[in-house]
């Protein structure tokens, strides 16, 4: 190992990932007075070379059909998600290169994005909140433990969440699918529109055809551009009229003049102090130079993916925890993603 | 190739490009042979007729550009050659063959030389045959089970001539000429 990098009490925090859980930490920390590093895996994303929602079919070698032979070799998992397309396959990793393993009668798809805005930039952008029927759902069927938190609890940060994301959307007033704080809605289309109101005609508010609430901005919010109706969003959108981190919750980080952001850093574990009973930092391998680096904060957030994140904490061993940091339970890795084909996972 | 024709194409190949080696001209020489007059590097001459003359059947030239004016054959011949998994090109070329059965056994000619009005007759019932809707996942592996029938042959070539079609450039900026940015939405302007 190189001598590390002396980063003690340059940062007060570190964050790991950059995409939307990342991102936003990155906000949140920086604009409460926090100097946060955000190391990102991947590489630095730069909207007008990379976006590409715009580029026609004919201007691609196969005008969108794929070069599927390449996909199959190199890709056979991701390409199995919706927009790891001839366009921005670029944006998922590459199988051959990030193999993982599961047991044969659990087989899931682990989709990935390694560069600065992770899988905020092909997400699906439709965002539903839950209601107390999804946060009491287990307890009344009588599985697992109680969740800790109802929807009270929880609607003011949808709130913090939407009102800076911006969220498109029809209030309906609906008990099962609370509204949120919405800008005007997109419109229905006219099949859409007959649909939906021969069900009210029929059941009346007990069946709702709504349109999609999606963080996709249909007026300009923020210092964002309201949606030009291009289309394919999950390819970048250079107005940024989506919400990914790159166009919104980074800029917001950055604009406070305490983020430092650190592409190409590979976190591999968190590194824990005996001294003080707590996390002290990370070390991470610059994926260019393949250094050896380690930072030191007081507080570190892991916002690599679900799967990602607990792989960083099995990693983290130490005396003290020898089997991963937070692993004491021995149950760490055992809960989901958003990973395809649903269902949590388990990467024991 | 005989060695006559070995020599002169090397001869011609090294003129015009002097940084060339004897190894290199060689393999260029017999790509280009390979390749033939037409171009294309999967499908034949028999092949290209087929995939050509339905092509123009179903989008003839009109006060419109048709299937061969923007070269339907050539990318489908570039999709078969350099990105189509290799099993869905062997079945589309089946397809063909399965096409070319049912021509010869029905009007005693391949499609493409057989009489205008057979193959339109042709085209017409498989194109009656075709079914209502693309087939999910688990009806498409079924189908690649099975051995290509001149129905499911005609099935995979139609999808891919209109592919081809309305994907090429002069057909998206002569006629389709969709804005590539609105700016708006109406999402039901009839009412």
């Amino acid at each position: 190992m190189s001598a590390p990098e002396p980063t003690s009490g340059k940062y007060d925090a570190i964050v790991v990932g950059s995409g939307i859980s990342g991102g936003w930490a990155a906000k949140e920390l920086t604009e409460k007075g926090l100097r946060t590093l955000l190391l990102e895996a991947g590489p630095p994303i730069v909207p007008e070379r990379d976006y590409v929602e715009h580029v026609q079919d004919y201007s691609l070698p196969y005008h969108g059909y794929g070069n599927r032979r390449k996909l199959q070799k190199e890709q056979p998992i991701q390409s199995q998600t919706g927009g790891c397309d001839e366009w921005v396959s670029k944006w998922f990793v590459n199988d051959r290169e990030n193999p993982y393993e599961n047991d044969a009668d659990k087989p899931f798809l682990w989709i990935r994005g390694r560069h600065v805005g992770g899988r905020s930039l092909m997400w699906g952008r439709q965002v539903y909140r839950w209601s107390d029927l999804d946060f009491e759902a287990n307890a009344r069927d009588g599985v697992g433990v109680d969740w800790p938190i109802r929807y009270a609890d929880i609607a003011p940060w949808y709130s913090h969440v939407e009102r800076f994301i911006g969220v498109s959307g029809q209030a309906e007033g609906l008990a099962q699918l609370p509204d949120g704080e919405f800008l005007p809605p997109m419109q229905l289309n006219c099949a859409e529109r007959h649909v939906r109101d021969s069900m009210a005609g029929r059941w009346g508010r007990e069946r709702v055809l709504t349109i999609g609430r999606a963080a996709i901005l249909t007026q300009p919010h923020l210092g964002r551009a309201a949606c030009h109706y291009c289309g394919p969003c999950w390819r970048g959108c250079i107005t940024h009229s989506y919400f990914n981190s790159i166009g919104s919750t980074l800029p917001a980080a950055a604009a406070t003049g305490r983020l430092t952001l650190r592409p190409n850093s590979v976190v591999a574990e968190v590194l824990y102090d005996p001294h003080t009973n707590r996390a002290s930092g990370v070390r991470a391998i610059d994926a260019d130079t393949m250094e050896t680096l380690e930072f030191r904060a007081q507080v570190v957030f892991l916002c690599a993916s679900a799967l990602e994140s607990a792989r960083i904490l099995l990693n983290s061993r130490s005396a003290r925890f020898p089997t991963g940091l937070a692993n004491s339970s021995g149950e760490l890795g055992s809960r989901g993603d958003h990973s395809g084909h649903g269902g949590p996972q388990d990467l024991r | 190739m005989d060695r006559r024709e070995f020599l002169e194409s090397i001869a011609g190949l090294s003129a015009l490009l002097p940084g060339l080696s004897l190894q290199q001209a060689f393999a260029a020489a017999v790509h280009a042979r390979a390749r033939g007059a037409s171009g294309l590097r999967t499908l034949s001459a028999a092949q290209d007729a087929a995939v050509s003359c339905i092509a123009e059947i179903l989008l003839p030239r009109t006060e419109t550009v048709g299937a061969a004016d923007v070269g339907v054959n050539r990318f489908i011949d570039l999709l078969l050659t350099e990105s189509m998994l290799e099993r869905d090109r062997d079945r589309f070329l089946a397809g063909l063959a399965a096409i070319d059965a049912r021509s010869r056994s029905l009007h005693g000619a391949p499609v493409a030389s057989a009489r205008r009005q057979d193959q339109e007759a042709l085209i017409g019932s498989l194109d009656q045959a075709l079914p209502a809707r693309a087939p999910t996942r688990a009806e498409r592996a079924a189908l690649d089970r099975q051995p290509v029938t001149a129905e499911r042959g005609y099935e995979l070539l139609k999808r891919l001539v209109i592919f081809a079609y309305f994907t090429s450039e002069p057909v998206a900026k002569g006629l389709i000429n969709a804005p590539i940015i609105p700016g708006r939405y109406d999402g039901c302007v009839s009412t």
